[in-house]
C-alpha cells in the first residue's frame, strides 16, 4: 500500500509551503501537487487523482465551492477536505453540498489536519470539533416537531388573531382591525399559544403557514 | 256768488212736495245719519235752495241751525248735476278765501251729491263735510248718490201725499155744503186720537204753561201712571230745576213770535224726582184760531250714554295717543295728515298746524322713496306694514324710525313712527367694530400667511438639509461598511493565511524537536498562542464583517449569526425567513438589517432576561418585514415612546438611524412582562433590480 497521494489548494503560497511540510513529515502521505486557485486546482485535480484534495475556499478564479463541484462531478473517487477561515456553518453545509467530505478551520489545522485527512482518506466525514456542535442542533432543531399538534379549538377571536399575528402585524395595529384593547390581543396571544403548545412567534408564523392561512402572502 | 240758471223752473217744482220747512223730519235726518255713517264724516246735511236761498232741511253734528254751511260748495254741487267733491278746500282757488273755510272749525273737505227731480230739477243737495283734507272712497261716493236717490224718493212720497191730501180736501169741500161740518171734525178727531194714543213718542200739549193733554207714552216716560195726573199742572212739573228757566224761555219767545229752536234736548223731571234726557220737537198748530204749544217728547238717555262713552273712550283714546312715546299719525291714501299727536311734532320739529298742511311724501327723502315706494296696496288690505325709514325734521336732519303703518278705519290709515337713532347707533356700533375685527382677522391672517410661509421655506431647508445629512449618512455608513469588509478581508485572506503558515512551522518545529523537552514545551505554547490570535482575529474580522452575508446573503448569515449568538447568551433563537427564495436584497438593505437585528438581540441580552426570541425574516411584494421578539421582561411601552433618554439606553437610536438610511421604519411594542417585539419594515425597490444570488 502506497503513501497517501495529496493535492494542496490554497492562494496563499506560504500557507501551502506549511501544509506540504506538514503532510511530507507523515510517513504514509506525500503533496502530489498544489495550486493557487480554483480553475487550476479542479485541472490538475483531475489530471493528478489524488486520495486527497485539501480545499481552501476563498480563491480566485473558481472558489473552494465550486471547484469541489466540478471535482467531484468528473472524480467521485477524488476526497476533498475543506480547510478554511469561515467558521460560518453556511460555508460547511455549501461545502459539504458540493460533496466535500471534511471540513477544518484553519487555526485548527496543525492539529487536526493530519488525523482529518485519515479519516476522509477511508471514507469517512471529518467535521471541525467547534463546528460539529452547531450542525448536530441545528439538525435536531429542523427535525423537532414544530407544535403544530393541535391542542385545542380556537375560538374564532383567537384565530383571527393568530392570523395577523402570523402576517406581521403588530398587537396595535391587530388591536384596531379587530376593535379591541392591546391588552385583549395580548391575552388572545398568551392563550392560543397555551391551547396550541406553540412558544415562539415564529411557531404561530410556522403554523399559520401549514394551516394555509397565509395565502395572502 | 253762484248764479243759477232756471232758478224758478227748478225751484218751482219743489212747493208741492210740502218739505220747505225748517222743522226737521226724522225720515230726513235718517238719511243724514246714514250719508254721514257712510262717508265717515263728522257732518252731513241736506239742503234745499228756493228762490236763492237755501233751506237747511236735515244735519247732523253741526251746532249752525239757520245757516246754511258752504252754500257755495252746494251752489257748485247743484250745477255738476254729479257727486261734486272738494278734497281740500284750502288748496281749491274757488273756495280758499270762504268765510266757512278761514273760520275755525274749517270746512276742509266737501263732498255733495245734487237732488234731482224726476224731471231733472235740481232741487238740492245732499251733503258731507269734515275738517280735514280727505277722499271718499268709490264705496262711499256710490253709498252718498244711493242716499241722495233715497232723498229724492221721499220727497217723491210727500209730494203725492200732499196731492192727495188736496184732492181730499177739494172732495170735502164739495160734500161740505150737504153735510154737517160736525160730523167731519168727529171723524178727524177720533182719527187724530188714535194717532195721539199710540204714538211711541210722549205728546204734550199745553195752553199757556198749563198741561192741557198728554198721551200714556208721556206719562210713562215720566213716571206717571195715567195722563190725567198731568192734565191742568204747569208744564214745570216735568223740567227739571236747571232746565225750567230755559225751558219757559223757549215758550215766551215763540208765543211772541220769535224763533226759538224747534228741536232741542232737555233733561226732564220724573215724578220720583229723577232725571231723563229727552229730545224734544215743538210744533205749533193752531186750531179754530188758537195756537198750541206741542212738544213731542223722546228718551234718549240711552243715546246719551252711549255717547258720552264714546266720548270718554274717544278722550281715552285720544289721551292714549297724545301721551304715547311714539309718534302717531292718521292720514289718508293721498298722504294728507289727518290728526298727528305730540310725541310726533316732537321728533319732528314741526306744529301741530304745519304737519297737517303738509303731505306724509314731504317728509320722506325722494330717494329713499324711489328705493321703497309706500306699501298702499299691502295696507288697503288691511295688513301691517313696518318699515324702516328716514324721515325729514323741519330743520332738514334726517331721524331713522320705524314705521308701523295700518289702516284703521275705511280710508284712514295709522301710522306709528319710533325713533330708532339708538338702535342704530348700537347697529353702526356693532358694524363698526365687526368691520374692525374683520380688519384685524385679516390683519392677523396676512402676518400668520407670511409667518406660515417663511416657515415653509425654514422647513424646506431643513428638509434639504436632513436630506443632505441622510446622503452623507448614507454615504457614510457605506463607507464604513466598505472599510470594515475591506479590513475584515484583509484580516483573514492576509493577516489570517500567515497566521495559518505560521502556526504549521511552528508545529513542524515542535514535531522535529521532540528530543529536546525545553523546546518543544516552548514551541507548543507558541503554537497555543498563535492559534489563540487566530481565533481572535477571526472574531475581529467576524464582527467588522460576516464573509457569509457578501457569500451567502442574509437569511444564512443572519442565521450563522443567531446560532452563534444562541450558543453564547444561553438564550433559544427561533428563526423563521420566508418569501426570499434565492433572491437577494440589496447590500445596503443586507447591511442594514443584519446590523439592526444583531443590534436587537444584542438588547435582548443586555436587558430582556429572555428565554426565547422569535426572529422573524419575511420577503413581501415591495418590502421586507423583519421581526425581534422575545419573552422577556418588557418595559412600559408608553415611557419609552419618544423619549431619547429611554431609546438611547435601547439602542433604538441607532438601530432607528440604520432603518431611516434605507427608507425603513421601526417600531417596538412592549408592555411589562409580555416581552418586547420590533417590527422592522424596509421598502424594497422593484424585482428588476434586485441583485441575483449566483447561487
Amino acid at each position: 500500500m502506497g503513501k497517501l497521494r495529496i493535492f494542496l489548494a490554497d492562494d496563499h503560497a506560504v500557507v501551502r509551503e506549511g501544509l506540504k511540510s506538514l503532510v511530507n513529515a507523515q510517513p504514509d502521505m506525500e503533496v502530489v501537487g498544489e495550486a493557487g486557485d480554483g480553475r487550476a486546482t479542479w485541472q490538475r485535480a483531475k489530471q493528478l487523482q489524488p486520495d486527497v484534495v485539501v480545499m481552501d475556499i476563498s480563491m480566485p478564479e473558481l472558489n473552494g465551492v465550486q471547484a469541489t463541484e466540478r471535482l467531484k462531478g468528473e472524480c467521485p473517487e477524488v476526497r476533498v477536505l475543506a480547510l478554511t477561515v469561515h467558521e460560518d456553518t453556511s460555508y460547511l453545509r455549501q461545502l459539504l453540498q458540493a460533496g466535500a467530505s471534511g471540513y477544518v478551520l484553519k487555526r485548527g489545522a496543525a492539529e487536526e489536519l493530519i488525523h482529518a485527512i485519515r479519516t476522509v482518506a477511508a471514507g469517512g466525514v471529518y467535521l471541525d470539533p467547534s463546528l460539529a456542535g452547531r450542525v448536530v442542533s441545528r439538525y435536531i432543531g429542523s427535525q423537532a416537531p414544530n407544535g403544530a399538534s393541535q391542542r385545542g379549538d380556537l375560538s374564532e377571536r383567537e384565530t383571527d388573531v393568530l392570523r395577523l399575528i402570523a402576517l406581521g402585524y403588530s398587537n396595535k395595529e391587530i388591536a384596531a382591525q379587530l376593535g379591541i384593547s392591546v391588552r385583549t390581543v395580548e391575552t388572545y396571544k398568551t392563550r392560543l399559544m397555551v391551547k396550541l403548545d406553540l412558544s415562539s412567534r415564529a411557531d404561530i408564523v410556522r403554523y399559520a403557514l401549514h394551516q394555509g392561512w397565509l395565502q395572502e402572502n | 256768488m253762484p248764479h243759477y240758471r232756471n232758478e224758478t223752473v227748478k225751484l218751482g217744482s219743489l212747493r208741492p212736495r210740502g218739505v220747505l220747512d225748517a222743522t226737521p223730519e226724522r225720515s230726513f235726518d235718517n238719511l243724514t245719519v246714514l250719508a254721514a255713517q257712510a262717508c265717515d264724516a263728522p257732518f252731513a246735511f241736506i239742503t234745499f235752495i228756493e228762490a236763492g236761498r237755501h233751506w237747511l232741511k236735515s244735519k247732523l253734528g253741526m251746532a249752525i241751525s239757520e245757516t246754511t254751511p258752504g252754500s257755495a260748495f252746494c251752489a257748485h254741487a247743484i250745477q255738476q248735476r254729479d257727486l261734486f267733491v272738494v278734497r281740500d278746500a284750502l288748496a281749491d282757488k274757488r273756495f280758499a278765501t270762504d268765510p266757512s273755510v278761514t273760520s275755525d272749525p274749517p270746512i276742509r273737505f266737501y263732498a255733495g251729491v245734487p237732488l234731482l227731480s224726476p224731471e231733472g230739477h235740481a232741487l238740492g243737495a245732499l251733503c258731507v263735510i269734515d275738517h280735514v283734507p280727505r277722499d271718499l272712497s268709490v264705496e262711499q261716493q256710490e253709498a252718498l248718490r244711493a242716499v241722495a236717490r233715497q232723498v229724492m224718493v221721499l220727497l217723491e212720497l210727500r209730494r203725492n201725499s200732499a196731492v192727495l191730501a188736496r184732492s181730499d180736501e177739494d172732495l170735502g169741500g164739495g160734500v161740505a155744503k150737504h153735510t154737517k161740518g160736525e160730523e167731519k171734525l168727529n171723524q178727524s178727531d177720533e182719527w187724530l186720537a188714535a194717532i195721539f194714543e199710540t204714538s211711541r213718542d210722549g205728546i204734550l200739549v199745553e195752553d199757556d204753561e198749563i198741561i192741557l193733554c198728554v198721551n200714556e207714552a208721556y206719562a210713562h216716560l215720566f213716571g206717571y201712571d195715567k195722563p190725567e195726573e198731568l192734565i191742568g199742572r204747569h208744564v214745570s212739573i216735568v223740567l227739571s230745576a236747571e232746565e225750567e228757566e230755559r225751558m219757559l224761555e223757549f215758550g215766551m219767545k215763540r208765543l211772541r213770535g220769535e224763533s226759538s229752536p224747534t228741536v232741542y234736548e232737555f233733561r226732564g223731571r220724573r215724578k220720583d224726582g229723577t232725571l231723563i234726557e229727552l229730545e224734544a220737537s215743538i210744533s205749533t198748530p193752531t186750531v179754530s184760531g188758537k195756537t198750541y204749544i206741542t212738544t213731542a217728547v223722546r228718551d234718549v238717555s240711552e243715546r246719551k250714554r252711549s255717547e258720552r262713552a264714546l266720548r270718554e273712550s274717544e278722550g281715552k283714546y285720544r289721551t292714549l295717543v297724545e301721551q304715547a312715546s311714539d309718534g302717531i299719525h292718521t292720514y289718508d291714501f293721498q298722504g294728507n295728515f289727518i290728526e298727528v299727536n305730540s310725541k310726533l311734532c316732537e321728533m319732528l320739529g314741526y306744529t301741530r298746524a304745519e304737519l297737517l298742511r303738509i303731505n306724509v311724501k314731504d317728509l320722506l327723502p325722494a330717494e329713499d322713496l324711489a328705493l321703497a315706494p309706500l306699501r298702499f296696496d299691502e295696507l288697503r288690505l288691511g295688513d301691517t306694514v313696518i318699515n324702516e325709514r328716514r324721515v325729514r325734521r323741519k330743520d332738514g336732519s334726517l331721524l331713522p324710525v320705524e314705521i308701523s303703518g295700518k289702516m284703521v278705519q275705511a280710508g284712514v290709515l295709522q301710522a306709528i313712527l319710533r325713533d330708532i337713532t339708538e338702535r342704530k347707533m348700537a347697529e353702526e356700533a356693532l358694524r363698526r367694530a365687526h368691520d374692525q375685527l374683520d380688519m384685524r382677522v385679516r390683519e392677523r391672517t396676512a402676518e400668520l400667511a407670511s409667518v406660515n410661509e417663511a416657515l415653509l421655506g425654514e422647513i424646506a431647508e431643513r428638509r434639504a438639509a436632513e436630506g443632505a445629512r441622510t446622503q452623507l449618512l448614507r454615504r457614510l455608513a457605506t463607507a464604513q461598511e466598505d472599510e470594515r469588509r475591506r479590513i475584515a478581508c484583509e484580516l483573514h485572506d492576509q493577516m489570517g493565511q500567515h497566521l495559518t503558515a505560521l502556526i504549521l512551522e511552528l508545529k513542524s518545529l515542535k514535531d522535529s524537536a521532540q528530543s529536546q523537552a525545553a523546546e518543544y514545551s516552548r514551541l507548543q505554547r507558541l503554537q497555543e498562542l498563535a492559534t489563540k490570535i487566530g481565533r481572535e482575529l477571526h472574531t475581529v474580522a467576524w464582527q467588522l464583517h460576516p464573509t457569509a452575508l457578501d457569500d451567502f446573503g442574509l437569511c444564512t448569515a443572519l442565521l450563522n449569526y443567531v446560532e452563534e449568538w444562541s450558543a453564547r447568551c444561553g438564550v433559544s433563537v427561533d428563526f423563521h425567513n420566508a418569501g426570499f427564495d434565492d433572491r437577494r436584497l440589496s447590500p445596503d438593505i443586507e447591511t442594514a438589517l443584519y446590523r439592526i437585528v444583531l443590534e436587537a438581540l444584542n438588547n435582548v441580552s443586555k436587558h430582556a432576561q429572555a428565554r426565547r426570541v422569535s426572529v422573524i425574516l419575511e420577503r413581501r411584494r415591495d418590502y421586507v418585514l423583519a421581526i425581534i421578539e422575545d419573552d422577556g421582561c418588557g418595559f412600559d411601552n408608553r415611557i419609552t415612546a419618544g423619549a431619547p433618554a429611554a431609546e438611547r439606553k435601547l439602542g433604538l437610536i441607532g438601530m432607528r438611524e440604520r432603518a431611516t438610511l434605507v427608507n425603513g421604519t421601526i417600531n417596538v411594542e412592549s408592555s411589562p412582562g409580555m416581552g418586547t417585539t420590533l417590527f422592522i419594515h424596509i421598502p424594497t425597490s422593484p424585482p428588476s433590480k434586485e441583485v441575483e444570488t449566483s447561487g
